[in-house]
C-alpha cells in the first residue's frame, strides 16, 4: 500500500539525515519537486525543482551555519494516502554564533515513491531574527 | 463508543454550565446545536469507517463551521484536559493547559483583538492513528484594521472522538507583527 511505503521512504530519509547522511533525503525528492517555506520571511517562497531546492535552499542554509550541514531530528510521522506529515527539530548554530533550533512540521506529498511537494511550517519569527537572507 | 453515546457526549459538553458562558463569546449561534446534532450523527452513523476517518470527519465538520464563524462543534470536541501548545517565542507562544485556560487565556483574548469571530479555512486533513494534522489559513482582520491571515498547521491528538492535545505551527513573525500581547 502506497501509504505505508510513503511513510517508510520519508522516515528512512529522515533517519539517515539525522545521522548526517543526506543522500536518501535528496534522492526521495522528485526532479520537479516544489518546496514552500510558509510565511513572509526572506526564506519564505516556493522553490521549484530538485536542483533549486538542493542548491538555493539547502545550500544557502548550510552556508549560514558553523558546520556545513543541517542537523534535524524528528519526533513523529503521520502518513495518510499520498501525504506524510513529519514533526521535527533543528539543532544548528549560525556562523554569527546564534542557536538556530527551529521546530518544524513538514507536509510531504508523494507520487510514485517520490516527494513532489513539500510545505514547511516553522517558527518564522526565529528565521527572521536569526538567519541572514539567502543570496538568491 | 456508539453513535448515540458520541452524540450525547458532545451535546452534554455543550450544555455544561462551565462551557455555557463561552458560547456567546465564541460566536456560537442557537442553530449550531442543531447543525452539530446532524453532523455528529452523520459521522457516527457510518460504522464502516475507522477511528482515523471519524476523527478527520469530526474535525472537518468543526472547521467548516469555524470558517463561517461558528465555533460550537470545535469547542464541543475539546476535552476538558486539552493542552494547546503554540510554537515559537512570541507572547502567545506557550502551552495552555485545560479547556478553561484555552478559553480564558488564548481564545477569548485573541477574539478580543479580532474584528469578528475567529475564522479560518482548513484545506487539508492528514490522519494517522489518533492524530489529525490540519492545514489552514486564517481569514481575520484585527480591530486595528490589519489583515491577520495566518497560516496554520495544527497537530490534533484525539482519543474517543475528543481532542486532547493541539500543537500549533503558525507564522510567528506575523503574530509578532500584527497581534498585541495577550493580557497576563
Amino acid at each position: 500500500m502506497a501509504e505505508a511505503e510513503n511513510r517508510k521512504i520519508v522516515e528512512q530519509a529522515h533517519a539517515a539525515l539525522a545521522l548526517g547522511q543526506t543522500r536518501p533525503y535528496h534522492d526521495m525528492l522528485a526532479d520537479n519537486v516544489k518546496w514552500t517555506v510558509m510565511g513572509s520571511t526572506a526564506w519564505s517562497k516556493t522553490w521549484v525543482g530538485r536542483n533549486s531546492v538542493l542548491t538555493d535552499l539547502f545550500g544557502e542554509l548550510r552556508s549560514q551555519f558553523v558546520e556545513d550541514a543541517i542537523h534535524i531530528t524528528t519526533q513523529a510521522y503521520y502518513a495518510d494516502g499520498d501525504f506524510v506529515a513529519v514533526e521535527g527539530k533543528g539543532h544548528n548554530r549560525t556562523k554569527a554564533g546564534l542557536a538556530y533550533e527551529n521546530e518544524y512540521c513538514w507536509i510531504y506529498e508523494l507520487s510514485s515513491g517520490k516527494v513532489t511537494e513539500v510545505v514547511e511550517y516553522s517558527d518564522t519569527d526565529l528565521i527572521s531574527r536569526v538567519l541572514g537572507s539567502p543570496r538568491r | 463508543m456508539t453513535t448515540d453515546q458520541t452524540r450525547r457526549d458532545v451535546l452534554g459538553v455543550l450544555a455544561t454550565s462551565a462551557l455555557a458562558p463561552l458560547l456567546p463569546i465564541a460566536g456560537i449561534h442557537a442553530q449550531s446545536t442543531e447543525d452539530l446534532k446532524v453532523r455528529e450523527a452523520a459521522v457516527g452513523a457510518n460504522a464502516a469507517i475507522g477511528d482515523r476517518d471519524k476523527n478527520k470527519e469530526l474535525l472537518r465538520a468543526a472547521f467548516e463551521a469555524v470558517e463561517k464563524g461558528d465555533a460550537a462543534l470545535y469547542w464541543a470536541l475539546l476535552a476538558d484536559d486539552v493542552t494547546f501548545s503554540i510554537t515559537g517565542t512570541t507572547s502567545w507562544s506557550r502551552t495552555f493547559v485545560g479547556k478553561t485556560e484555552v478559553r480564558d487565556k488564548l481564545l477569548v483574548p485573541l477574539r478580543n483583538q479580532l474584528d469578528g469571530a475567529n475564522r479560518c479555512s482548513a484545506k487539508r486533513f492528514i490522519g494517522a492513528g489518533n492524530v489529525v494534522v490540519v492545514e489552514a489559513r486564517g481569514l481575520n482582520r484585527t480591530k486595528a484594521g490589519q489583515a491577520y491571515e495566518n497560516r496554520y498547521c495544527w497537530v490534533f491528538g484525539m482519543e474517543a472522538g475528543r481532542v486532547h492535545s493541539i500543537k500549533e505551527y503558525a507564522d510567528t513573525q506575523l503574530v509578532r507583527k500584527v497581534l498585541s500581547p495577550p493580557p497576563i
